[in-house]
This record gives C-alpha cells, sequence and structure tokens, in this order.
C-alpha cells in the first residue's frame, strides 16, 4: 500500500489561514491503514481545528467527509454538492488521491494533510517499512524476492557496499544489509548463480515521469505507451 | 604525449606497492595541500585522491589529480559512484584520461547522509561493479550504450575496494568476483588492524590473481572510543584492535598507533599475500616519514 504520515498540525492549519468552509476529505483506503488519513483520522483533526480555532474565536466551520477512493473520478464526484459551500479543500488522502481531487474541482484551491512517502508493508502495530520504489522493472525473481533497490539504502544492484559491518547496513546500524538478507535467502534456495555475474545497470526509462500503465485490453482505446 | 605510468608498471612488476590517500582541499586552491604532496612525493608509488570523502565537499579529484600531475606526483583517482549518473561519471573519466590521469580506483562511496551535504540526491546510477565494467568499456574505446568513441582509447588501470575482515564474508567475497571479472587490475583493502582479521578471507578466495594492497588507516584517538563505534563510514575498528589502547592515557594513543601501524607495514610486506599497502594517514600524510 501507498504510506503516507500526517503533516504537523501547525504547518496544516498556517496553510488553511483564511478560509472560512473548510472541507476535510479523507481517503478509506491506503492513508485509512496507515493511520494517517481514514475516517477517524479526518475526525480526529477535524475536531482539533474547531478546538483551535475556537479559542481563537475564528467564525470558520470545518466540515469532513471520507470517501472510499480519492485515486478514482466516481467517488470525487460524489462530493460535487458538499465542495459548492466551501472555499478550500484539505486532503488526507495520498499525493495522488490529492491531485486528483485537486483535478476534479478546478475552481477550489486544494491542501495537503498528509505527506506521502513510499509503498510499504505494516511490519508491526503502528509501524509500516517501505517495500517497493515502483521502478518499473522488477528484479525479484533474481535477488530472492528481496529488492535491492530499495532495501539498500545506495540501492546497489551487485553486492553489499564496504560500510555493511556485522551484517547491518552502514547507515542504520539497526538494520539488515540487504544484500546479506539476498545473498542468504538464495543461499538457503540453492540459487546464487542467479546473482554471481554482474546485474546490469537499471534501465530508468521505465521509471520516465509521469508513469503511464494501460491495460492491453484498453490499448487501442487510448494508443498510449505502456509502464 | 602520455606521462609515463609509475604505477601500471610496477603492478607487472615485483615491487611492493606503497600508495597513500589524499584529500583535495575544501576550496579551490590546490596548493592548500602542497606540503603533503611534498612529503608523499618521494615516499609512494602513486596518491589516490579522494573523491568528496565521507560525502563531504571538497575539489574535484580530476582538477586535484591534474594538480598533482603537474606537480610530478602521480595520481590514481578515486571516483564514487555517488554523486554523478553514468553519464557524467564516463564523461568525467573521459576529461580525465585526456588530462592524463589514467589511474582509476571506483568505488560505491560513503552514503550521502554522513557528509555536509545530508539533503542532497543519493545518485548510485551504477554501483561499483557496473562503474568498473564502464571502465573495461571505455578501453575498448566505446560506451556503456556500445556507442564509439572518437581518437585514440583510453588506458586505464582501474582497480576497486574489497573488504578482507568481518561478517559475513561471503557476500563481500561474491562482490569481490563479480569486480575481478570486469578486468579490474588492482584492488585496495578496506583498512585493515591485523594480519589475523583477514585469514577467512584468503580461505574464500585462496588465489587472487589480481595485486592487492591491504589499507592501514592511522586510527585518529577519538576514532578508538566506544561511543564514536559507527560514526566513521567505512572504518570498522574491531574490538581487539581498540582493547591494545584502552588503557593508554590521552595525547598517548596517536604515537603508539604509529608504532603499531609501522610494524603492521612491515608485517604486510612480509607476508607474502599482498602486493601492497595502501596508507590511510587521515591529514597526517606530513609524517608519512615516521611510517616507512
Amino acid at each position: 500500500m501507498i504510506v503516507a504520515s500526517r503533516k504537523p498540525f501547525e504547518e496544516i492549519k498556517k496553510s488553511l489561514a483564511g478560509y472560512q468552509n473548510i472541507l476535510v476529505v479523507g481517503c478509506g483506503t491506503c492513508v485509512a491503514v496507515c493511520l494517517a488519513g481514514g475516517k477517524k483520522e479526518v475526525g480526529l483533526l477535524t475536531s482539533q481545528l474547531r478546538m483551535s480555532y475556537g479559542l481563537e474565536k475564528n467564525p470558520a466551520t470545518i466540515a469532513e467527509e471520507t470517501l472510499e477512493r480519492q485515486c478514482d473520478r466516481e467517488f470525487l464526484d460524489m462530493l460535487r454538492d458538499r465542495v459548492k459551500d466551501c472555499d478550500a479543500l484539505l486532503s488526507l488522502a495520498c499525493g495522488a488521491g490529492i491531485q486528483f481531487l485537486a483535478e476534479a474541482y478546478p475552481e477550489k484551491p486544494v491542501y495537503p494533510g498528509v505527506n506521502t512517502t513510499f509503498i510499504g508493508v505494516a511490519e508491526a502495530a503502528g509501524l509500516w517499512t517501505e517495500r517497493c520504489r515502483a521502478c518499473g522493472e522488477c528484479l525479484l525473481a533474481v535477488t530472492g524476492g528481496i529488492c535491492p533497490r530499495t532495501k539498500c539504502t545506495k540501492g546497489l544492484n551487485n553486492g553489499p557496499c564496504g560500510g555493511m559491518a556485522e551484517g547491518k547496513c552502514e547507515v542504520d546500524q539497526e538494520r539488515t544489509c540487504a544484500w546479506v538478507m539476498i545473498y542468504e535467502r538464495l543461499a538457503r534456495e540453492g540459487r546464487l548463480g542467479q546473482i554471481e555475474s554482474m546485474l546490469s545497470p537499471v534501465d530508468y526509462r521505465s521509471q520516465t515521469r509521469p508513469g503511464t500503465v494501460t491495460h492491453r485490453a484498453y490499448l487501442r482505446r487510448y494508443h498510449a505507451g505502456s509502464k | 604525449m602520455p606521462a609515463p605510468n609509475k604505477f601500471a608498471q610496477a603492478l607487472d612488476s615485483d615491487v611492493f606497492l606503497i600508495t597513500c590517500e589524499l584529500d583535495p582541499p575544501k576550496g579551490m586552491d590546490p596548493s592548500l595541500e602542497e606540503n603533503k604532496i611534498k612529503a608523499l612525493k618521494d615516499k609512494v608509488l602513486a596518491v589516490v585522491v579522494s573523491d568528496n570523502p565521507k560525502a563531504l565537499l571538497h575539489m574535484a579529484p580530476l582538477g586535484f589529480c591534474r594538480y598533482l600531475l603537474d606537480q610530478g606526483c602521480e595520481p590514481i583517482m578515486t571516483i564514487t559512484c555517488r554523486d554523478r549518473n553514468r553519464l557524467a561519471m564516463q564523461a568525467d573519466l573521459l576529461a580525465a584520461a585526456g588530462l592524463g590521469i589514467h589511474n582509476i580506483l571506483a568505488v560505491s562511496g560513503d552514503y550521502i547522509t554522513w557528509g555536509d551535504h545530508p539533503g542532497s540526491t543519493p545518485v548510485y546510477d551504477l554501483d561499483s561493479v557496473q562503474l568498473l565494467w564502464a571502465l573495461s568499456q571505455l578501453n575498448q574505446n566505446k560506451d556503456i550504450s556500445g556507442g564509439e568513441l572518437l581518437g585514440p582509447s583510453p588506458s586505464f588501470v582501474y582497480g576497486g575496494a574489497v573488504t578482507l575482515s568481518g561478517s559475513p564474508l561471503a557476500p563481500q567475497v561474491l562482490k569481490f568476483k563479480k569486480k575481478e571479472q570486469t578486468g579490474a587490475r588492482f584492488f585496495m583493502s578496506h583498512p585493515i588492524f591485523d594480519l589475523a582479521g583477514v585469514d577467512e578471507f584468503f580461505k574464500l578466495v585462496p588465489e587472487i590473481k589480481t595485486p592487492l594492497l591491504a589499507t592501514v588507516c592511522l586510527v585518529k584517538e577519538e576514532q578508538l572510543k566506544e561511543e564514536t563505534s559507527g560514526r566513521f563510514p567505512g572504518l570498522q575498528i574491531p574490538g581487539s584492535f581498540k582493547e591494545k589502547f584502552k588503557d593508554v592515557s590521552p595525547g598517548e594513543a596517536e604515537t603508539k598507533i604509529w608504532d603499531y601501524s609501522a610494524k603492521l607495514i612491515a608485517e604486510i610486506r612480509k607476508d607474502g599475500r599482498f602486493r601492497g599497502v595502501h596508507l590511510m594517514l587521515q591529514g597526517k600524510e606530513e609524517r608519512i616519514g615516521d611510517l616507512l
């Protein structure tokens, strides 16, 4: 999933200064799972803003709504009536959702309430860790299901750097070196031969921004290149 | 007419190779390091010029290496994968060859957050194995996209780094072998602190055809302290080494470490597994005479 973290309250409040009717829009998918922008977080932030404005005798009104997804037009359309009455939108979706909301309502200023960080997993309660850099050229088949481009701090493709010490990363000694994990996994599976020759440099054409993916059944409809 | 390459000639001989690291200045005037260059010039075969060491901004090694050549001192230019993409690295390497700098040490580079521009982009477009391969391609007068280069082909004498101690060693050996496959002409180890610590590596790699230089680092007193452990990228000081100096009174450690290092260099020379020694004097290059 896409992992995000809520922006500091003061930053959010500063970005909303001067607006009178604010709609806080949550997203029910990834950011809800990582406790950054789902219905519960929207409720908490809205209450916090109301209390803060109340103390300052700021008459601005704060409304809230959480959509199932902000990365889909059909859900964004459901906001149309509520958006009419606001002069600013605060989105707690990931960066993609925030932009799609802004695109759906071009006449309204849209502000982000989260920082989008990475594609990751729920490592433990309240802890999310990165797993994928969306490079468009997956090499997990070769590296034993462990991505060196993500899990090696330097993103090295051909083995550990000289800074690896006692199996830990040079940059964070709490973290196991990705290449130690890859080596041990492939050794257990008898697949070390897969990494004994140089892996070629990454072809960054697959990361040319902005990326586009077209399902092959729709190629004729869109005539777009695929990611 | 390219300058004679003493280092390349020595690699092909039985000479015990001695090199020393030198950081370029943090500034535009290469003569800031003149005293160090004078001290090293007649003591070592070649000076390994670092490339933004520890990710701290310094003059580019390309310019400083050219200055060394002008001073009659043969350089080995370090190039890290941290700061440039493959286009910039190849371009800089061609410029180096054009300026008479043929010896190249290709390394990954200390991570960007160690340095003084921690918010900068870490590049690593190529890793050190791929960079060594790129050097092999340039020597065939082509770039890594397969394009032909014009004029005479570069004749880089390129090498890489290798980790000889620490744990686990097997992934490091795997990477070392990949580097060997690129045709690297020499290897320089990460700092070693005693010969017993490298035995496991030589068990895993009983036969090394490529000349290997053992690196001896003149550790600073503050680097021995337990609380600074992990604060010096690439410098893994074993507990056994720290133990030797734990009772030394403050201010005396440096002398004792230099004495110990001089003995270690002599041992490396006799050992037979190394073709030479590479020194990291960490700013004390003017004292090289005390060691050799």
